[in-house]
């Protein structure tokens, strides 16, 4: 599901030179960073303390320590809020067209999400056991 | 008047009515006119028919634009009815507004239909408006989803879901998806406007062999048909295992649609509608010749 590459990571928005088949476009961008935040790009192997306003792309991985949390708005404007110890990853997605959809994967630790229009977002949110719905998708599926 | 005007009231008298051709049913009139065999009863009742045999040559009066504006809001009010949570506030008030309309429509009183229908589709969408909150937890083997707000949150798994509405809390482990509801079934067969023929009987009833496609999950399946030319009649509810149904019906038009069954109790929403009509074959009268004179 992860696509590791043997080039550099980075807390830069400049996707590496092995990034081919990935998408460069941003997914989100980390609003809030209080505490021990950090990134793990999709194309590096190492994880870097990370600042606001980093953007996020696909198959990237977020992590928050002890005592860390961070906000993420992803594209399309639905924000979830990371607490302390948690980890995630931001799923490759490919929405239909006219469709603003976010998916991420939760592995460990808790988040709270908010749409702010459902009727015209959606968001997914895939953990080990289950995959959680929320927005647009739901009606018009 | 204006020639411009003068023609324009040509053109328009010319769109709003159809002439009947020799042999011609209502079913194939709404079908030529209005691009859909189901709308003879729409055709019916705008003229104010009370027969369903039509001299060739006769003008029919066709509906206006209000009939494309009354199907819009039947459509969305239908898909909000279809892919709304069981336990939704106000369903079962909106489906009794959306099968008020229905009935509207079929009486071609499109105004009012599109007016019920809206009705309905507000029912279901009211909690749209508001931001939708919920947080997801993951630890040790398991996932705990609470809905804060807006609308409910579905938690799926292998084809099950179940819906979390605000205020609810779930948790679902790797063994235990409990109140999981199957997927929404896929119906086969008959097609959508289907004609089955029934042999000639004193009775008038005839078979209909209905099957959808199986569904992972589920145990049993709930099937509804809605007899659509008696408004007051009520719908036909059936249970089976199997993901097919064989229905004795008197002849007539109907509407069907299927819900699956998990073995815990929770249903999916139900299957797009399809109808189809039972209709008694035309008898065949062979004569043999006699030698008597």
């Amino acid at each position: 599901m992860w696509i590791a590459c043997a080039c550099a990571g980075g807390d830069s928005d400049k996707p590496g030179p092995a990034r081919t088949a990935v998408d460069a476009s941003p997914k989100a961008r980390l609003r809030q960073v209080s505490g021990d935040v950090r990134l793990k790009r999709a194309s590096g192997d190492e994880w870097v303390t990370v600042h606001a306003d980093t953007g996020l792309l696909a198959n990237d991985k977020v992590r928050t320590l002890r005592g860390g949390s961070a906000a993420i708005e992803f594209v399309n404007g639905s924000v979830v809020h990371l607490g302390a110890d948690a980890l995630i990853g931001i799923a490759e997605t490919h929405p239909p067209p006219g469709r603003d959809h976010s998916d991420l994967t939760l592995l460990r630790g808790d988040l709270d999400a908010e749409l702010e229009d459902p009727s015209k977002q959606s968001l997914s949110v895939n953990t080990p056991t289950a995959t959680v719905r929320a927005g647009r998708e739901i009606v018009f599926q | 008047m204006t020639w411009l005007a003068l023609l324009r009231t040509a053109v328009l008298t010319a769109s709003a009515a159809v002439v009947v051709q020799p042999g011609e049913t209502l079913e194939q009139i709404a079908q030529r006119s209005l691009g859909d065999a189901r709308g003879a009863a729409e055709l019916k009742a705008l003229n104010g028919l009370t027969g369903d045999t039509l001299p060739a040559g006769a003008t029919l009066r066709l509906p206006g634009p209000e009939r494309a504006r009354a199907q819009n809001a039947l459509m969305a009010a239908r898909n909000a009815l279809n892919q709304s949570d069981l336990q939704a506030d106000g369903r079962a008030e909106a489906a009794e507004s959306l099968g008020r309309a229905e009935q509207l429509f079929q009486s071609a009183k499109y105004e009012e239909s599109a007016a019920a229908a809206d009705a309905a589709w507000r029912l279901l969408s009211g909690s749209s408006a508001r931001s939708t909150r919920f947080a997801v937890q993951v630890t040790d083997g398991q996932t705990k989803v609470t809905s804060r707000s807006g609308r409910p949150v579905r938690v799926e798994r292998e084809g099950l879901s179940r819906a979390v509405h605000p205020g609810e809390a779930f948790t679902i482990t790797e063994e235990i998806f409990p109140g999981a509801a199957p997927a929404i079934p896929e119906l086969v067969s008959p097609p959508d406007l289907a004609r089955l023929t029934t042999r000639p009987n004193p009775k008038g009833i005839g078979g209909a062999a209905l099957s959808w496609q199986p569904v992972a999950g589920a145990t049993r399946y709930l099937v509804e048909i809605v007899p659509l030319e008696s408004p007051s009649a009520k719908p036909i509810a059936l249970s089976v295992d199997k993901p097919a149904a064989r229905v004795s019906l008197p002849v007539g038009k109907y509407a069907w649609s299927v819900r699956a069954v998990a073995e815990q109790g929770g249903k999916s929403n139900s299957s797009s509608r399809r109808s189809f009509e039972l209709a008694v074959e035309p008898l065949k009268l062979e004569v043999k010749e006699t030698r008597w004179k």
